[in-house]
């Protein structure tokens, strides 16, 4: 769907100090020219950069059904999101077949999920905020930290472009309503101030799929936040805050009581969630196009959840406090000829409590205190000729818990035409794991947890295991050609993934416990087609294929990750109508995923080998007025639903009681409405 | 469906014309054949390589000169119409054909 804003914004592109894009692209005769700023696709594929990307704006997240961040990518099989587990809610964000924690993920260039909200964060950020997101694919860049392995997606909130007051809200026949709203107020031409404010509620329990369950817990979350953002001649930055606090309620509704109090239910799950973060960012622009950028975070996240048994007193409980601190300085130095440095230094430090308890004939509490201190350095270079961009950068940094280490980075672009381009990349990365954080919905079950092995000195080393280390590498290929008179984009590319040291969650060799284990020799291999094409004016089609294989040592042998599918497809169709009514759809098709292995189960107990094909189909119509849009739809129009996502959930005091084997939505079709109203 | 054709013998007429448009982009593209998306056009595709718009309207209810003048009215020359200062003046830089201006890639603001 094309929308275009006609006229022109002019922007000095300082943001592009800390930008990702600009880290990477090297189209730096942009800097200290006015730039053209038009509103573009809602969706991109974009082979410029020396770094291949793909952008959603706003537009295209109106295309899904429903509201936060981790919804947004229906629309995409470059990040995949499904259920965890059927009582949580919880969803699971991958790329490159692999879990989020390789995934950079940030909101302007800061840290915005890390550590402790791995899982919950995505589902934390309301949708209306967002201006755009960025997804690249791979190691990415060295100035954005180590961390990352198989790719980075940063989150642009509206600022500049905010509207001075925009208020949404949205409703569903399952009792979830969302309201958000954004003021922006322009104190001087040098000072903006943006606030925002979001709230979502889910009052009633379902039950669609008659399991017992609860198909999506009742939550309550509340967050706000607020950005000043100068602009000088010489100097531009912003402060601000957010502050999250996120309560989840499910469990067993069969035995609830009349006023649906979840506290009555036989086995319940709760979860509270608070995060505050504070931010700054500064930059100080030199003489000839040089600049100082500055960006200094705090992070804290409180965790606490319980996972209880009534009667037979069964039950665990989870408490997690992460604050985390960060700076960065840098220094862009343009050595002129298309030739530019940026170098800089990073200094992290993570304070994290662990503190769990299984309950089971007696209490077995295990408490995990780590802080790591981190200083590293970093320098990138790019160069670019008429039509080569290339793009080498590494890293040194000291941990104080696990000494000296080294990342290199590296991207090639290759110009072929003029509408073809070839990206090559490869690069490392590695990270401190959070094991509870990464899984604690796998802890809704009665497998006990167990470390198989760890290297020793428990609270010097996170868990007493390795760092995870991986190394990526990948090629595309993004063509442009002429159809049916319009623009046409195809886009391949494929992506390996080697882990020197992952720590798997192994599901299949017991199923009374849940074994963390270092492996190495992990990968992942992963392939994807993206065409998006332009029948006639108003009309796109977008179809997007994904192939992955990403294969773990569990159960003593190599297999694919548990309810991953080999085969993925999205299709996208969306259409306008001259009087401003829109339509879309999306359909997905997930191919049959494995369960973990189920020979140690009792026979009344075990599932096929494979889940089915699994198709969930949204429709959304909406139109546009002046400053109104109305919105509603259907999300999974075909009402599929998986019966079963909970082993045993007819007794959770059952050994083999598993939260986790959900493939497939267990609420069924629900319809929504919903309204913006927009004031520029 | 102003511009379904089958089964109406009567008096809807289609005709496709092709008409020399001065431009220099991509985004020119997209201001030309947004222009002309309205009642009674039934398609317009402009090629950015041979300046060419190939236009499928109901010559029944407009004239091709209307055509010309929407075109005229965004900022862009046709070989009938030259184009009005107005929207000649509301060309960005990269658009503004006759001091020989060409777009390079579609940049991205970050």
């Amino acid at each position: 769907m094309r929308t275009r804003k006609r006229g022109l914004v002019a922007l000095i592109t300082f943001c592009s100090t800390f930008s990702l894009k600009s880290q990477i692209d090297t189209n730096r005769k942009f800097i200290d020219t006015v730039k053209i700023n038009q509103e573009q696709d809602a969706y991109r594929i974009n082979g410029i950069g020396g770094i291949k990307s793909e952008i959603l704006n706003k537009d295209e997240f109106k295309k899904a059904a429903c509201c936060t961040l981790s919804e947004s990518f229906e629309s995409t099989n470059t990040v995949e999101v499904a259920s965890t587990d059927g009582v949580s809610g919880v969803k699971k964000v991958q790329m490159l077949g692999l879990a989020s924690k390789y995934v950079l993920i940030s909101r302007n260039q800061m840290t915005l999920i890390r550590g402790v909200n791995t899982l919950d964060g995505m589902t934390e950020i309301p949708g209306p905020m967002v201006e755009n997101v960025y997804v690249a694919k791979g190691a990415g860049s060295v100035t954005n930290g180590y961390e990352s392995i198989t790719g980075g997606i940063d989150v642009a909130l509206k600022l500049k472009k905010a509207p001075h007051l925009f208020i949404n809200g949205y409703y569903n026949n399952q009792s979830r309503n969302e309201q958000n709203i954004i003021w922006r107020e322009d104190i001087n031409k040098n000072l903006i101030n943006v606030a925002y404010g979001h709230r979502m509620g889910m009052r009633m329990p379902v039950d669609n799929n008659k399991d017992g369950f609860a198909d999506m817990p009742l939550n309550n979350m509340l967050r706000i936040g607020d950005v000043l953002k100068f602009q000088g001649n010489r100097i531009e930055g912003m402060v601000g805050f957010t502050y999250l606090d996120y309560e989840t309620q499910s469990g067993q509704i069969s035995s609830w009581n009349e006023e649906f109090a979840p506290r009555s239910a036989n086995y319940r799950y709760s979860n509270s969630h608070q995060n505050l973060q504070l931010f700054g960012k500064l930059g100080i622009f030199l003489p000839k196009g040089n600049s100082i950028g500055n960006i200094f975070q705090f992070n804290s996240n409180d965790q606490s959840m319980t996972m209880v048994n009534n009667s037979p007193g069964i039950g665990r409980s989870l408490t997690m406090n992460q604050d985390h601190y960060r700076y960065i300085g840098m220094f862009a130095y343009n050595l002129g000829n298309e030739l530019e440095t940026k170098s800089g230094i990073e200094l992290n430090r993570d304070e994290m409590k662990d503190d769990y308890t299984e309950v089971r004939s007696r209490s077995n509490r295990s408490r995990f205190n780590r802080v790591e201190n981190v200083v590293g350095v970093f320098t990138e270079w790019s160069k670019e000729w008429e039509k080569t961009t290339l793009v080498l950068g590494g890293r040194a940094d000291y941990s104080d818990l696990y000494g000296l280490f080294f990342t290199p980075r590296l991207h090639i672009r290759q110009e072929l035409t003029e509408d073809q381009s070839i990206h090559f990349q490869a690069g490392g990365g590695r990270r401190t794991p959070f094991v509870f954080a990464e899984n604690f919905p796998y802890l809704i079950s009665n497998r006990s947890l167990r470390f198989s092995d760890t290297i020793g000195g428990i609270n010097n080393r996170a868990y007493g295991q390795n760092q995870e280390i991986g190394y990526n590498t990948g090629v595309s290929y993004t063509a442009k050609f002429n159809m049916f008179g319009h623009t046409s984009t195809l886009s391949t590319d494929v992506f390996f993934t080697y882990f020197q040291n992952q720590l798997v969650l192994d599901r299949d060799s017991d199923p009374t416990e849940l074994l963390v284990s270092a492996q190495k020799g992990t990968y992942s291999n992963v392939a994807q087609v993206d065409w998006i094409v332009v029948p006639r004016r108003r009309m796109e089609y977008h179809f997007s294929y994904r192939y992955a294989r990403a294969m773990q040592k569990t159960n003593g042998q190599w297999q694919q990750q548990v309810f991953q599918s080999p085969h993925r497809f999205v299709n996208v169709l969306s259409h306008k109508t001259r009087s401003k009514w829109s339509f879309n759809s999306i359909w997905q098709i997930n191919s049959p995923s494995r369960y973990p292995n189920s020979e140690k189960l009792p026979t009344n107990l075990r599932r096929a080998d494979k889940t089915p094909w699994l198709h969930v189909v949204n429709v959304l119509v909406q139109k546009t007025m002046k400053s109104w849009e109305i919105y509603g739809g259907v999300e999974n129009i075909l009402n599929v639903r998986q019966v079963n996502p909970i082993m045993a959930s007819d007794d959770p005091t059952n050994p083999f009681f598993d939260a986790a084997y959900a493939w497939g939505p267990a609420n069924g079709i629900n319809a929504f409405l919903g309204f913006r109203y927009t004031l520029k | 469906m102003a511009c379904v054709s089958f089964n109406m013998p009567n008096k809807r007429k289609i005709v496709t014309t092709t008409i020399k448009v001065e431009g220099s982009c991509g985004m020119c593209k997209d201001r030309i054949e947004e222009a002309l998306d309205v009642k009674y056009i039934c398609k317009a595709i402009w090629n950015v390589d041979s300046e060419n718009l190939v236009v499928k309207y109901r010559a029944d209810k407009m004239d091709e000169i209307q055509i010309h003048n929407i075109v005229a009215g965004v900022g862009h020359d046709t070989d009938k119409v030259k184009a009005t200062d107005k929207g000649y003046a509301n060309l960005p830089g990269c658009c503004r054909y006759r001091e020989g201006a060409k777009c390079g890639h579609e940049k991205e603001d970050w």
